[in-house]
């Protein structure tokens, strides 16, 4: 079997910036595994500007920030596979793939998995009525159009107010189709406050807030929906009906990390983020074994998960070149009741002081809050942070965190007045 | 007479209030910028396709700056009339100053 160091799955911008930072920490023999004819991954079909302005200081469209990470693979000759499908990891870091000369296998010291997340489809929100052609989730519909040039329909309605949902109401308007609408099953959208102005609010496409598609009518294409406002327990409300007649309904609702194939291989998920349940160096609880990007936890920018890839690779690189120092403490880490998810879920504690990034989401929004890091004994930090949303990723740096004599410590946002 | 606008030049969001010549709500000098603008003339860079010669792929393009709202759609029209041929290059040249508006329609993808 061949034998490697490092094998990254995934050839988007976690594995692009994985591999490009475990090169730059000494590690020489690696490779990219990409399922795609391309690299780059779902960067590719997002034309659309506004990626890059943390991590580049400009404003860059998504095959131009996949472009700059492809240029420093490139420049390093990190060798990559293309149109290379992994099927199966398992617990002592072999990795099964298959491409056009069949299947083989790599024995890997180390391997740092990036592979993405789905979309969750119409199966996975129950919508009921007939089954036509034209429901499409959003992202599919965009990788028609972008890199296809295909247009699914002429006569639009969006549900969800995701990201990927309010970019295609501008994208398909752009396009010359009609975008109705726009249905939010929640009080509040979850995509970004300057997508609403600019994909909706420019193109005078109407948001419906607490309001959700409750039928689809079509035998073979499809013809209409039906919509309906919700109460607070999500529950259609009787006589708030409303037919749209269109040919294509586009989902827009919710991405889950692709975490399958590490969940086989025995990684232990961690249950609210659904990607892997992960140490502060993002190490899986299989030894070797990293994960990142939108397969730990679906990120809002592409920004972020070029930093916390970067961390993978430099993490990666440390533990096979048996630079990791010695665990000394090993302390679980749990969350308030208005967090979401929480990565990490343990410390390993290998320096009197650690450098620690907290990566978390709230429940609901919340004007002010407090957000602390504690045990029952000791409050170790406290930073104050203004207009908190469940569509917005919080990030929160701690340096030189003494956590030698601690077994537990939570993280607590509290709601100040 | 006060307006609110959301602010679309980075993923914070800020809600800037405008009230005469008053402006509030910003949190950065491109935001301020953005608000000014807005009020006078406001512009937006565009994103779309080209298609590419005996390809059965599309190449992505932006306008090189942003260009006034107003025009948006025969800025679309324009484009959608070009096809470029392989082998395209990084930021090539696609239209050169579109409609005299002083911006170029620039590809955002490598294709060899």
């Amino acid at each position: 079997m061949i034998k490697k160091d490092l094998v990254i799955i995934g050839g988007g911008s976690a594995g692009l910036a994985s591999a490009v930072s475990a090169f730059d920490n000494g590690i020489r023999d690696l490779i990219i595994l990409e399922r795609n004819p391309e690299l780059g991954g779902i960067l590719n079909q997002c034309i659309h500007p506004g990626f890059g302005l943390h991590h580049f200081h400009e404003e860059l469209t998504g095959p131009e920030y996949a472009d700059r990470y492809i240029n420093e693979v490139k420049k390093r000759n990190i060798p990559y596979l293309l149109n290379s499908q992994v099927l199966n990891i398992t617990k002592g870091k072999i990795v099964t793939f298959i491409n056009e000369n069949g299947v083989q296998k790599f024995e890997a010291k180390a391997i740092i998995f990036a592979a993405g997340c789905n979309e969750r489809t119409r199966g996975q929100i129950l919508t009921p009525g007939y089954r036509p052609k034209g429901v499409y989730t959003a992202g599919l519909a965009q990788k028609y159009l972008n890199i296809y040039g295909r247009l699914v329909g002429k006569n639009v309605y969006i549900l969800g107010s995701g990201d990927i949902g309010l970019i295609m109401a501008r994208r398909m308007t752009l396009e010359g189709a009609k975008v109705l609408g726009v249905s939010e099953i929640m009080p509040y959208s979850n995509g970004l406050k300057r997508n609403i102005a600019q994909c909706l609010e420019d193109f005078n496409i109407p948001l419906r807030l607490s309001n959700t598609v409750t039928n689809i009518f079509g035998r073979d294409r499809l013809e209409a929906i039906e919509i309906s406002d919700v109460d607070e327990k999500l529950q259609p409300i009787k006589g708030t009906e409303k037919i749209i007649k269109c040919d294509t309904l586009l989902l827009s609702v919710g991405l889950y990390p692709f975490n399958s194939m590490l969940k086989n291989a025995g990684c232990v998920v961690n249950k609210e983020s659904k990607g892997s349940l992960v140490d502060q160096n993002l190490e899986t609880s299989i030894e070797g074994i990293f994960s990142t990007g939108n397969v730990l936890h679906v990120h809002d920018l592409v920004d972020f998960v070029s930093e916390e890839s970067e961390r993978a690779g430099t993490n990666a690189a440390k533990y096979i070149l048996n630079k990791l120092s010695e665990v000394k403490n090993i302390v679980n880490v749990s969350h308030s009741k208005n967090v979401s998810y929480l990565i990490p879920s343990i410390i390993k504690v290998r320096e009197e002081n650690e450098n620690i990034i907290f990566s978390f989401r709230v429940r609901k929004n919340i004007k002010k809050a407090t957000i602390i890091l504690k045990n029952p004994a000791k409050v170790h930090y406290s930073v104050k942070k203004i207009n908190l949303l469940p569509a917005e990723m919080i990030k929160i740096n701690v340096k030189n965190l003494n956590l030698l004599d601690c077994n537990e410590l939570s993280l607590e946002v509290i709601e100040d007045e | 007479m006060s307006k609110k606008i959301t602010c679309i030049v980075c993923p914070n969001g800020c809600e800037i209030e405008i009230e005469g010549d008053k402006i509030s709500g910003y949190t950065c000098k491109r935001g301020l910028e953005y608000a000014k603008e807005e009020m006078i003339a406001p512009k937006r860079t565009i994103t779309s396709t080209v298609k590419i010669k005996n390809s059965n792929e599309v190449c992505p393009i932006k306008t090189s700056k942003p260009i006034p709202k107003e025009k948006i759609f025969d800025v679309l029209t324009e484009i959608n009339k070009v096809e470029i041929v392989k082998p395209i290059k990084m930021h090539e040249l696609v239209i050169e100053n579109v409609l005299n508006l002083g911006v170029n329609i620039i590809a955002t993808k490598e294709f060899l």
